[in-house]
């Protein structure tokens, strides 16, 4: 029995499911904890900054098709072509999802949203 | 050039408007909503923001803090490495991301004209713009540490009259902001409110499980990078912080909040306080290292640690510091903003030496004849004085021991109240501290509060050497003035119950309600030039007193966010045990007023932080 409702939510895990069960690549590969010397963690930024055009770009889409061509952008900057595989149902879980409202929330209690 | 930077959606919600690179206007939305780290889009700081463009001239760019699409790509990424253990994560997170984070610029569109253009800026770039390009430096190093951005938990860039370069970071998990949580959350306090509530209990514990820490939660390096072991957190599949074998690591529960605090917990604080420490000052060696730079600025949350902060001043790694007062995720619409006009739109970056962010007073301001027609509304009791009589009043009143509300001049931009919208008290009296606690904050008794003290005197009441005008640095007290008698030792009580009332109410100084249980305070440093109005009330306080140290806690009751607007100021008085209320050159006494009726209960409004 699912344990998610919503169907982009259950396409999204199924997604990841299927990606973490595929011998693809190291998962550090996704967190980018690639170390390249001994004793550190740090992470060179030159490494980042090659995918990235600008810290400060310009950012909108107007239709599915408009969000679709910016994920992939992105996931074709990072070579992430796997990562492809969540472009369709993103873009149909943003649309579908859109709030145009700002509706009254409370603050969670314990949950630390990031 | 104009720019509007934002941020919202995930705490602390704000806007910051920038004039040709200039600071003209900043606000949390939580000063106008009255919800504490009001998360929703910043409509009403927003409008005040834009209330102060100047007359004619139109937006040129909106640019929100964070990338949306980064942060979609750490969020999946996170589902994937978690399978199949990712339903929770994904329920919890889903409404968020798509249904509001990557829409900010339906948001933003709202407030754009057509001309406008709409940006987005990444996280930790934010908070490096907003450590560097206010600071008085010309080049810095520059060190960002929070939670978590997009990617990016914690980076070392370089800052350069107006670039800025990320020389190197840390991803997600890796977060000592998440670490940090993740305490706060297991000793009982509220995740993103309750951090600094774990730093204030720390003095009262030992570091016993700092071993347990480091050999355990987090493998940190020479270099001040670290791992965490994510086998002892839930974060990345959970709605809670720590896993059952965090718990079981330190043999206790977690604390059910508004419990007693026992040592265990007052151990755990000063454990991880000490950990976190460690790693600050091991990053900013490495910073030095790599940067070659000998100023260094701080934003992101950790940068709130002030007790780290001061440790850090003391090592003298650097030969200057300079900290972001909106050092958590507020202050990244600041960064966003300015990043935005000097790099965006290549403003030209105007070094001020002495104070780009003009003390933080950038929020609204209330001129006497908005207070009064106020005041006459409700029916206040009020007494008008001029210059040369109101701080002597003032000053006055201190003496006798009152506590008194003031609302001057411009809000402040950050967590901080610095004399813009501060409860003020003598800090000389042995009671205050408890009167103070019990009665006008309603908070938890261990928490101490914090100095203000004339710039020129501070070296008689504390050991620093350097300003600290935004109350970010901790710093003993003067060996010269405390009483070591009463000093605290956490092993004198071995039972475990320590009660902290007791301890906290201790003479400890000769200003012992702003000394903590270690000899430390909390220091804000005041001057003429950032706030002539405040510096006068300390100073009149001196000429009657000799004391030129006041007591400065924020103007709110515990779970409500600072007061904004005269109204706001008028109810937290009135529903307190507040003696006095000073409104720009309005004094209102509490004995005066009629019987106060409250169309609400304030308690049920306002939740527990």
């Amino acid at each position: 029995m699912s344990l998610i409702n919503n169907k982009e939510q259950e396409f999204i895990k199924k997604i990841a499911d299927a990606m973490h069960n595929k011998e693809i690549a190291d998962k550090t590969h996704f967190l980018e904890n690639t170390e390249d010397q001994e004793s550190s963690c740090w992470i060179k930024r030159e490494k980042v900054k090659e995918k990235m055009d600008s810290f400060v770009v310009e950012y909108d889409f107007n239709n599915p098709m408009e969000l679709q061509e910016c994920l992939n952008n992105m996931w074709n900057k990072f070579y992430d072509d796997e990562m492809k595989e969540f472009t369709l149902v993103c873009s149909v879980a943003a649309f579908k999802n859109r709030q145009l409202k700002e509706e009254e929330q409370p603050i969670s209690t314990f949950v630390y949203e990031f | 050039m104009n720019v509007l930077g934002i941020s919202a959606l995930y705490h602390d919600s704000a806007a910051v408007l920038c004039g040709d690179g200039e600071i003209l206007a900043a606000a949390q939305e939580e000063r106008f909503t009255r919800k504490k780290a009001d998360a929703s889009f910043p409509r009403n700081a927003i409008k005040y923001c834009l209330s102060r463009m100047k007359e004619g001239e139109k937006l040129d760019a909106i640019v929100y803090y964070d990338n949306p699409f980064l942060t979609l790509d750490r969020w999946l990424k996170n589902c994937v490495i978690v399978s199949p253990n990712n339903h929770k994560i994904i329920e919890k997170s889903f409404d968020s991301i798509f249904g509001k984070r990557l829409w900010i610029h339906d948001f933003m569109k709202d407030i754009a004209g057509t001309e406008s253009r709409i940006l987005v800026c990444e996280h930790h770039v934010s908070h490096a713009a907003s450590a560097f390009y206010p600071s008085p430096f010309e080049e810095a190093a520059i060190i960002t540490m929070d939670g978590v951005g997009e990617w990016a938990t914690t980076t070392i860039s370089v800052g350069k009259k107006q670039e800025i370069q990320i020389l190197e970071q840390l991803n997600y998990p890796d977060s000592l902001g998440l670490l940090y949580s993740a305490f706060t959350y297991f000793c009982g306090f509220k995740v993103n409110f309750g951090e600094y509530k774990l730093m204030g209990l720390a003095p009262y514990g030992e570091p016993v499980y700092y071993n347990k820490i480091v050999d355990h939660l987090i493998n940190v390096e020479e270099d001040g990078s670290f791992k965490l072991n994510m086998n002892y957190f839930a974060f990345m599949q959970d709605e809670v912080m720590t896993d059952e074998r965090f718990k079981d690591l330190f043999g206790i529960k977690r604390r059910i909040p508004e419990d007693v605090i026992t040592k265990p917990y007052m151990d755990l604080a000063a454990s991880i306080q000490k950990v976190t420490e460690e790693i600050v000052i091991k990053i900013a060696r490495h910073a030095r290292k790599i940067t070659n730079m000998k100023n260094v600025v701080l934003a992101g949350g950790i940068a709130l640690n002030c007790v780290a902060n001061g440790l850090l001043l003391r090592e003298k790694i650097f030969e200057q510091l300079w900290i972001q007062p909106a050092a958590g995720d507020a202050g990244g619409a600041l960064g966003a903003a300015l990043y935005t006009s000097y790099n965006y739109f290549n403003c030209n970056r105007m070094i001020n030496k002495t104070d780009s962010q003009k003390g933080s007073y950038l929020g609204p301001e209330f001129s006497n004849r908005v207070i009064e027609e106020y005041l006459i509304k409700k029916g206040c009791k009020y007494n008008y004085y001029k210059d040369d009589e109101l701080f002597d009043v003032i000053a006055g009143y201190l003496c006798e021991n009152k506590v008194i509300g003031v609302l001057d001049g411009r809000m402040e931009f950050g967590p901080r109240a610095l004399g813009g919208r501060s409860i003020i008290a003598n800090p000389m009296s042995g009671e205050m501290q408890s009167k103070l606690n019990l009665k006008i904050k309603y908070r938890e008794s261990f928490r101490p509060f914090a100095p203000s003290v004339l710039k020129e005197r501070t070296k008689d009441y504390f050991d620093i050497d350097v300003e600290s005008p935004y109350m970010l640095l901790v710093a003993p007290v003067k060996k010269e003035l405390r009483e070591e008698s009463n000093e605290y030792s956490p092993k004198d009580d071995e039972s475990g119950v320590i009660d902290l009332l007791d301890v906290i109410n201790k003479k400890r100084s000769s200003i012992p309600a702003v000394t903590h249980v270690d000899y430390s305070a909390r220091i804000q440093t005041v001057d003429e030039m950032r706030n002539p109005y405040y510096y006068n009330i300390i100073k009149s306080f001196e000429k009657v007193s000799g004391c030129g140290v006041i007591v400065n806690t924020s103007f709110n009751v515990r779970g409500e966010p600072i007061v904004c607007t005269p109204e706001d100021a008028y109810l937290c008085f009135m529903r307190t045990d507040m003696d006095v209320l000073v409104m720009e050159n309005f004094v209102l006494l509490k004995e005066q007023q009629d019987k106060f009726v409250d169309g609400e209960d304030w308690r049920k409004i306002y939740e527990l932080d």
